[in-house]
């Protein structure tokens, strides 16, 4: 026959509808977040891939001060075993739609997948990326205003080698709200001057590199083909030009990015990938953490029915039978709450993830399929991970015999004693200590889950007064208001300015990212850069310190990838100087350890305008605004997704802290039925047991600061340092502490009218009934 | 060899100078189909030696061995398929399942039987067929307990084992509950050992166990067995 035991699930089911609707909404807001995203995030790696491999996206680019000789680029073309495409832009800077960078349509590499209307076939149309269009509201048929020249926009595209919108490979983060790509026809984009253009080649290799060190080889090999060739055509220009040849321009190679350092190719693909690992993991330790909750009040319901289960035991039921039936319910509510999360996450939040991908990265149109993937991660896993907790905590309970159960002995200690409390302290509170005491797996577990939902609370909390404290510190730690970089050195009568050296290399430290890293020269004695640096050493800017963890003392190595060289450097300390990660060196030995002459420079520091500049010399002109855009350009980013991951942490806390409570209150209910009866009013009784409960979520709540700051401080190091390039500060603001705090105590008032709910509907006549 | 042998059975809880000896060298035998009352004072060791009998308690030394069988020699899977097949428990609380009506929870107990009694038929012998689908909270007291005797007795063990069965229940209940236990020996035929620690009920018992400070004071066969209806107390 059919276990007896069985037909108790549905009426416990009604009985303790709250418990199980808790684990229940639980387990599926966290199951439909987890597997919308892993669903999204497949169906658009899936499609990303895809338009890698249909669009030809480049295996690299190089870009050229002046168009080079046919041979130099057939040399090269021979040489590194690869076809060179001619793929030139320029870049306009459209009032309200930020920098927008032009080329024209390409059929051989870095083809343009339309997701919106057709491509230009007009000298007078456009084609615009969809994803900076998506941000400024621009649509096909709409004027646009490029270069002063009206066109119309005649599609939206995604293009492989701008899935994410970064302007400049250095920047921390893409920015489609100030950055943008468009395509002209050939006949279009040859109408803009030509001086305004970038002479650029995308490349693709004969035969695809596959792995890391073939993809590193084979941009080593561009290099070196690059090289011979530079050296070749510009030995060549100087003896022209010592025969008095003139008009002659020695060729640079002005910038070089193999594929696969690109970020705006690799970016979207890597994020990807660190945010499901990063997304697994939180769901898991969320799992964990509900597989400790759900076994608290299972132990509750252990205790509740001990002399039931002992009878029983003493009967003949196995402990497998017992450990199962207890199970089951909180499984089924664990396991409905996956089946329907899962449901939402292909249907309602798949979409939402979507938008959230499709705000983020410029991509073609992208399928959802089945994941059988997502499947096991969100389902499978969490739901062995729940039982195996269970059981493992059941079957430990289940050890003691069935004697111990009927004397309701079931806390498994050996002998216990009541610890001696103070008579000096008042009684109520020696009541509410004694409440604490008594329930200290639930406190433990509440303390747990409070650290973990005030993690989630700060991370939705934290970005935009840490970025909005980057601006402030790069402000504050500007070496001057400006910074001009010269094409060539440019002596100025000004004595106020003062000149500096600088060049850019890379790190090449393992698990990190690729950060560039400028290497700045000092003069004597330095008006702007006021630490003084020790001769034969350098000082680091402190954002380089800390992210690479280095100290005093250390040597630093940065790799020129132009001239294939790595460079060794002395720590001497720290500089503060936010806005970059940089190197400081006195200028003398910069110019000798990277062979220029000893009178060079790059640039000037300077509070003021340069206007005595010659504007053709100026490269570059740096300011304030230029390192903290990016601060604001990241909090643009990240806006959208940071109040969700607060409203999620809010709800994770209700939901753990009015689970537990509700157990304090139902383990009790025959003393607070008793209270009730000698004559204690339900604001005395609150004050018992809900205080009690109330000073341990108090004391969580502090105790989440120090716990959250440490966490953070690991992901920070961990976690964000290896992930991303450029440097953000691990600071983040006490007033999100404090926000946490009034939002947890906030969010708490919601259990503590939910607990005097429960403590006023339970009838006196509890404490009358016999013990069953 | 009678059904039930004990012997030598020794049992202290505690060390040292908290030790204390509650059963100390017991020895008793019961034969199958007997009606056995432990009497008893408080701390003579009654509940520890049922304990024991059932199997949820070990013994320091002796043994128990119920038809040929010694229970320290069981692990704890077989003691338990032990209890399942052959032993059932009617305690002073009636530890009713109570989100299981009355009809449920006596069918818990034909769970775990092989060869369990028809419930209608037990639910009509208990007085219980017309609350059979009552809550426990529903109940008074002994029909509370009548439930838990059904529940014990529908799995027609060998041995129903009894602690204090009447205790929290009043004089009248108290003797529908042993009218109930003496039909059940007599219609099932089931050894039944209780504990009690009522002078009274020795009358209606077969075999008179005393106890006394851990040791049997007496063991006699009852030769003037009295119908319950009889016994005043």
């Amino acid at each position: 026959m059919k276990n007896p035991m069985n037909k108790r699930f549905l009426r416990e089911l009604k009985a303790d509808l709250g418990k199980y609707i808790v684990i229940f909404l639980f387990i599926t807001m966290v199951v439909s977040v987890v597997s919308s995203f892993l669903v999204a995030n497949s169906g658009v790696e899936k499609s990303y891939t895809k338009m890698l491999e249909n669009n030809k996206v480049e295996d690299g680019h190089l870009n050229f001060n002046v168009v080079p000789d046919d041979s130099v680029i057939s040399s090269i073309e021979e040489k590194a075993d690869l076809k060179l495409y001619r793929a030139d832009f320029f870049e306009d800077t459209m009032s309200g739609m930020g920098t927008l960078r032009v080329y024209s349509v390409n059929d051989s590499v870095n083809i343009p997948q339309v997701t919106s209307g057709r491509l230009p076939q007009n000298d007078n149309e456009i084609a615009l990326d969809n994803l900076h269009t998506l941000h400024k509201g621009v649509e096909v048929g709409d004027i646009v205003t490029v270069g002063g020249k009206e066109l119309k926009v005649t599609g939206l595209v995604a293009l492989p080698n701008y899935s994410s919108l970064f302007k400049d490979n250095s920047d921390i983060m893409f920015d489609s709200e100030n950055f943008g790509i468009g395509l002209l026809t050939k006949k279009g984009f040859e109408n803009y001057a030509s001086e305004h253009q970038t002479v650029s080649y995308a490349w693709l290799y004969n035969e695809k590199p596959t792995t890391n060190k073939e993809k590193n080889d084979a941009a080593e090999k561009v290099l070196d083909a690059l090289r011979e060739e530079l050296t070749k055509v510009n030995t060549s220009i100087v003896l022209r030009s010592l025969t008095g040849e003139k008009g002659l321009t020695m060729l640079e190679v002005t910038d070089i990015l193999p594929g696969y350092e690109n970020q705006s190719i690799n970016f979207a693909a890597e994020d990807m990938h660190g945010d499901e690992a990063a997304m697994i993991m939180f769901l898991y330790i969320v799992v964990v953490v509900l597989a400790f909750i759900v076994s608290v009040t299972t132990i509750n319901t252990l205790s509740k029915e001990a002399s039931v289960i002992g009878t029983l035991r003493a009967s003949g039921y196995t402990k497998g039978e017992m450990i199962r039936h207890y199970m089951m319910l909180p499984l089924f509510a664990f396991a409905a709450g996956m089946i329907v999360g899962n449901l939402l996450g292909y249907t309602v939040m798949k979409q939402f993830m979507l938008d959230i991908y499709f705000k983020m990265y410029s991509l073609g149109e992208i399928e959802t399929l089945w994941n059988s993937y997502a499947f096991w991660i969100t389902t499978l896993i969490p739901m062995a991970l729940m039982i195996v907790i269970n059981f493992l905590i059941l079957a430990h309970k289940m050890q003691l015999g069935p004697l111990n159960f009927l004397r309701r002995d079931i806390s498994g200690k050996k002998k216990k004693r009541a610890l001696r409390l103070n008579r000096k302290i008042p009684f109520t509170s020696r009541f509410r200590i004694r409440i604490i005491l008594q329930n200290m797996p639930n406190y433990i577990t509440m303390l747990v889950g409070i650290i973990l939902a005030g993690a989630i609370i700060i991370f939705g909390l934290m970005f935009e007064p840490l970025l909005t404290e980057v601006s402030n510190r790069i402000e504050n730690t500007a070496i001057s208001r400006y910074q001009y970089i010269l094409k060539t050195p440019e002596d100025i009568e000004n004595t106020e300015p003062e000149k500096f050296a600088l060049t850019s290399f890379e790190t090449s430290q393992k698990d990190y990212k690729v950060d560039g890293i400028s290497v700045y020269g000092i003069v004597k004695n330095s008006r702007y850069v006021k630490d003084e640096i020790p001769q034969g050493k350098v000082l680091l800017s402190n954002g380089y310190m800390d992210k690479y963890g280095y100290k005093t003392g250390d040597v630093v190595s940065l790799y020129d990838k132009y001239a294939d060289k790595t460079y060794e450097f002395t720590v001497a300390g720290e500089y503060p100087y936010e806005a970059a990660l940089s190197v400081f060196m006195n200028i003398d030995e910069f110019n000798t350890k990277f062979g220029k002459t000893p009178d060079y420079y790059s640039g000037y520091f300077s509070n003021e305008n340069l206007t005595e500049l010659e504007a053709s010399n100026v490269y570059m002109r740096l300011d304030n605004n230029d390192f903290s855009g990016v601060a604001s350009q990241l909090w643009e980013s990240f806006a959208d997704f940071m109040e969700p991951v607060e409203w999620f942490g809010v709800i994770m806390f209700v939901l753990m802290v009015y689970l537990l409570a509700k157990q304090i209150i139902e383990k009790n209910a025959v003393s607070i039925s008793m209270t009730k009866i000698l004559g204690f009013t339900g604001g005395e009784i609150g004050s018992l047991y809900i205080l009690a409960t109330s000073i341990i979520v108090i004391l969580g709540l502090l105790l989440a600061v120090p716990a959250v700051d440490w966490m953070m401080r690991l992901i920070f190091k961990y976690y964000l340092y290896k992930r991303m390039s450029g440097y953000l500060p691990y600071a983040i603001s006490s007033d999100c502490y404090v926000k946490m705090v009034l939002i947890g105590i906030a969010s708490y008032l919601v259990v503590v009218a939910l607990q005097l709910f429960k403590i006023h509907r339970i009838p006196k006549t509890n404490a009358l009934k016999t013990l069953e | 060899m009678s059904f039930v042998e004990i012997k030598g059975l020794k049992k202290s809880y505690g060390e040292g100078d908290a030790k204390a000896t509650v059963l100390n060298g017991v020895d008793i035998s019961i034969e199958k189909g007997e009606f056995c009352v432990l009497l008893g004072p408080s701390g003579s060791g009654k509940s520890t030696l049922l304990n024991i009998i059932g199997g949820i308690d070990s013994a320091d030394e002796g043994y128990v061995m119920i038809n040929g069988e010694k229970t320290a020699e069981m692990n704890e899977k077989r003691l338990t398929q032990y209890r399942r097949d052959h032993l059932g428990y009617i305690f002073q609380l009636y530890n009713l399942i109570p989100n299981l009506t009355v009809r449920e929870n006596i069918e818990v107990g034909t769970y775990l039987s092989k060869k369990p009694l028809e419930v209608d038929e037990l639910l009509k012998t208990l007085g219980l067929y017309e609350h059979r689908h009552k809550l426990p909270t529903q109940l008074s007291g002994g029909q509370q307990q009548r439930t838990a005797i059904g529940r014990a007795v529908i799995k027609n063990p060998d041995i129903l084992l009894c602690d204090e069965p009447t205790g929290a229940l009043d004089y009248n209940t108290s003797k529908e509950i042993l009218t109930l236990l003496e039909k059940v020996n007599k219609e099932y035929g089931n050894t039944i050992i209780m504990v009690t620690h009522n002078d009274a009920l020795k009358n209606m018992a077969d075999r008179v166990v005393k106890l006394r400070d851990g040791k049997v004071h007496s063991n006699k066969l009852n030769e003037n067995k009295l119908p319950v209806s009889e016994i005043e107390w």
